[in-house]
């Protein structure tokens, strides 16, 4: 253990994390040596979030060691991560807008005078000029936060990590919203920091930020480390395979039935700043898979067909006939259905009963002569109970009683309750159960039989692999391949997903 | 205590959508005085009625269109309203007291049919129209969902804007008919008679269970509500506290309406 080369600043042994139903993290090893930037690479749910909550102290392992320099720490909280000179930056800065940059680099460790205590902001601005210029970046420190773009508060959160003189720097997608230009100029700050000393743990999911950069790579799946490479050493395709080389032991049941009519047909369709060029087709008795990473744009495409942000340019047909959706209350109106991702937030009326929520969007088709019609609604929401296998005590009780994974059960009893022709599902069984998953997947293989068309966004492969007829895979914005069911492979998928587009 | 319930039963499903109308007991003043001086201008009394509360739906669809077109917060977009009317009323009138001395019209606040004072029936019958509106329409059921989630709601297909509009319309109208009420309870409309009343209905609706953060509450919980507050009134009355007292007492009761609301929901979420 004295051998230079395994004196590591940061090492994770046997780390493991739960959460209730879920084991986030599975006895994980990592380590950083000093003036190493090391790659995390994992599908979406692998559990790189929860590492770096353990790493920054923001959770605390529920099994396993932390080492710093060889010794044992315990992060109890961020501000004791902190005191180990470990900073993160995120792809989203968490900073505050109103406040200028300087007093967002000192936040939290003012330059004060050393009798008075007075805050010393004329040292404080020079300090985070100092700062902003040693990393080449022209950022006023007086202007405010909110003015800056994200890549330029980027900048500002990587300047606050050396005024605290950071020897781990956490980086948590960085280049995820950045342009190719910002990339650049990021990837040799970085290469900057480390040949100063300072170690980094950079999450991404372009190859290309991983290749250009890291020297080593640590692959997560499913919360277990599936092992360290250095990224010389593996190639793209054999990095593909560790990430998702799962086995499928889930049953889906997707019938194969023979395809009606077009429902609905997208040509050319364009947000600015989201997603262009997005073309499908989507026929009855279909389920569409949209694969491919969060923030591949597959969720504002949909957000865009329902009308809750419409495009820019581009055409929509429902079953042959060109269409201006420009609200959800359109779409719903031309037949379409909507589940959105975040449904505790998006779908769920909280201080409402169980039934309330169930028929809210078809209240106006279950009137009798202009008033509610209770009986119709008690029969309906009763036979979703039973079909969700909704555990709770009857439609009557407020949906807040309900555990998570029912609660999530009842937004998709509201969207199969409204009976629609086109149902665009955002990860429909995010956070269910395994037997309520069964039990979802079942529905949407009986409504696709029954003649409706199904776009379904997933990031689980598995769930994509076993229930689409045919596989859109989107990567930033663009679509980078489409699959039959037959010739979609969990390896294809990925590599499309991850591909980096040419722009011509 | 009738034209507070009459405002409290209107109010109740805009707390329900999570909304607020500081401007009713405003719009109540304006029309009161809008019919006093109609009347002295000559115009039939039930014409002058019925343009008054033709102005209470107006100022409702006022609102309607700060809140859902420019999107002011509704507390803001209401005390807003709520000075601009005020304001008018006192503009009218010069600040003075003018008197409606019609005895047809006075049986809107003095009135009795089969014994039973007139004011209380119209307030009933407030409430039962809101009740009806809140358990067995759509509209009543769109309600809840706004105020429980209006993302959520609007990614159902319901049309907030619309629904939030008749509601509102539905508040200035009954603040109107409060206002008349108490014209013709004093037989004169005096500008500034009703300043401060709104208060006193947020105080009843809370009270009787109406949650300040939407999605749940019933007519029946704020006519309870109004029924507790008139009965501290008149008690307080009878017993011979000073008025100034009385105002504190009403001050310490709302505050302990929204101390119990906020308990309540704590106990909810835990």
């Amino acid at each position: 253990m004295v051998d230079a080369e395994d004196r590591y600043i940061l090492e994770l042994r046997g780390v493991s994390k739960f959460f209730p139903g879920l084991k986030a993290l599975d006895r994980v090893d990592f380590n950083l040596r000093g003036g190493e930037i090391h790659a995390i690479v994992g599908e979406n749910g692998a559990g790189k979030s929860t590492l770096i909550k353990i790493i920054t102290g923001v959770h605390q392992p529920d099994e396993g060691d932390i080492l710093y320099e060889g010794n044992k720490v315990v992060f109890h909280n961020p501000t004791v991560a902190n005191r180990y000179q470990i900073a993160a930056v995120y792809q989203q800065p968490a900073s505050f807008p109103h406040l200028t940059v300087t007093e967002n680099i000192f936040l939290g460790h003012p330059v004060t005078h050393p009798t008075t205590k007075r805050l010393m902001w004329k040292e404080m601005r020079q300090e985070a000029k100092r700062l902003l210029h040693s990393l080449g970046a022209d950022i006023d420190p007086s202007a405010t936060m909110g003015s800056l773009s994200v890549a330029q508060q980027q900048m500002v959160e990587i300047a606050k990590a050396l005024s605290v003189n950071a020897r781990i720097l956490i980086m948590d997608e960085p280049t995820a919203s950045l342009t190719r230009r910002e990339t650049e100029d990021l990837y040799n700050i970085t290469k900057k920091l480390r040949d100063s000393g300072v170690s980094a743990i950079f999450i991404s999911h372009r190859f290309e930020d991983i290749y250009e950069i890291a020297e080593r790579v640590t692959v997560l799946r499913d919360g277990k480390t599936m092992g360290t490479w250095k990224v010389n050493e593996i190639t793209e395709h054999d990095l593909i395979k560790a990430m998702v080389g799962r086995e499928i032991n889930q049953l889906f049941p997707k019938k194969t039935v023979s395809f009606g009519r077009e429902l609905l047909k997208v040509e050319g369709l364009y947000r600015i700043g989201y997603f262009s060029d997005i073309s499908f087709s989507l026929r009855a008795g279909e389920i569409l898979g949209f694969s491919g990473l969060v923030g591949s744009g597959r969720s504002e495409v949909a957000q865009s067909i329902f009308g809750i942000a419409p495009a820019d340019a581009g055409k929509i047909l429902v079953e042959g006939k060109e269409v201006s959706i420009k609200s959800p209350m359109e779409a719903i109106s031309y037949g379409i259905g909507y589940l959105p991702e975040d449904r505790l937030e998006q779908g769920l009326f909280l201080p409402l009963s169980i039934n309330d929520n169930i028929t809210v969007s078809i209240i106006d088709q279950l009137t009798n002569r202009g008033w509610l019609n209770p009986s119709r609604e008690y029969e309906i929401s009763n036979k979703m109970l039973e079909l969700l296998k909704i555990k709770a005590p009857g439609i009557f009780h407020p949906v807040s009683s309900l555990s998570g994974g029912n609660q999530q059960k009842v937004v998709v009893a509201k969207l199969l309750a409204a009976r629609l022709k086109i149902l665009i599902m955002d990860e429909p069984t995010k956070g269910v159960d395994v037997g309520a998953k069964a039990a979802i997947h079942q529905i949407m293989s009986d409504l696709a039989a029954e003649g409706l068309g199904i776009i379904m966004i997933s990031s689980e492969m598995p769930e994509v692999l076993g229930m689409s007829d045919n596989v859109v895979v989107m990567h930033e914005g663009r679509i980078t391949a489409t699959f039959s069911r037959a010739e979609a492979t969990q390896e294809k998928l990925m590599e499309a997903a991850v591909k980096v587009t040419r722009f011509a | 205590m009738a034209y507070i319930g009459i405002m409290a039963a209107a109010q109740t499903p805009i707390l329900i959508a999570g909304l607020m109308d500081l401007s009713v007991g405003a719009s109540a003043q304006l029309a009161g005085v809008l019919v006093a001086i109609l009347y002295a201008m000559g115009w039939n009394l039930w014409l002058a009625v019925m343009f008054a509360l033709a102005i209470g739906a107006l100022v409702g669809l006022a609102n309607a269109f700060s809140i859902t077109k420019v999107r002011i917060n509704a507390f803001i977009a209401t005390l807003g309203m709520l000075n601009v009317i005020e304001g008018l009323a006192l503009v009218l009138t010069g600040g003075l007291t003018i008197s409606i001395l019609v005895p047809s019209f006075q049986f809107i606040g003095m009135g009795e049919i089969f014994g039973i004072p007139f004011p209380i029936i119209l307030m009933f019958g407030f409430f039962l129209f809101f009740y009806i509106v809140l358990a067995y329409t759509p509209l009543g059921r769109s309600i809840y969902a706004i105020g429980g989630n209006p993302v959520a709601s609007k990614l159902c297909g319901i049309n907030n804007e619309r629904a939030l509009t008749i509601i509102l319309v539905l508040s200035g109208v009954s603040g109107a008919m409060s206002g008349i009420l108490v014209a013709s309870m004093l037989a004169a409309a005096a500008p500034a008679a009703l300043s401060g009343t709104i208060l006193t209905v947020i105080a009843a609706a809370i009270l009787g269970g109406t949650s300040l953060s939407g999605g749940s509450g019933n007519v029946w919980g704020t006519l309870l509500g109004v029924l507790i507050l008139g009965t501290l009134t008149n008690g307080l009355v009878i017993l011979n506290v000073s008025s100034f007292w009385q105002e504190v007492i009403q001050g310490l009761v709302l505050l302990t309406a929204v101390g119990i609301d906020q308990i309540r929901q704590r106990r909810r979420r835990e």
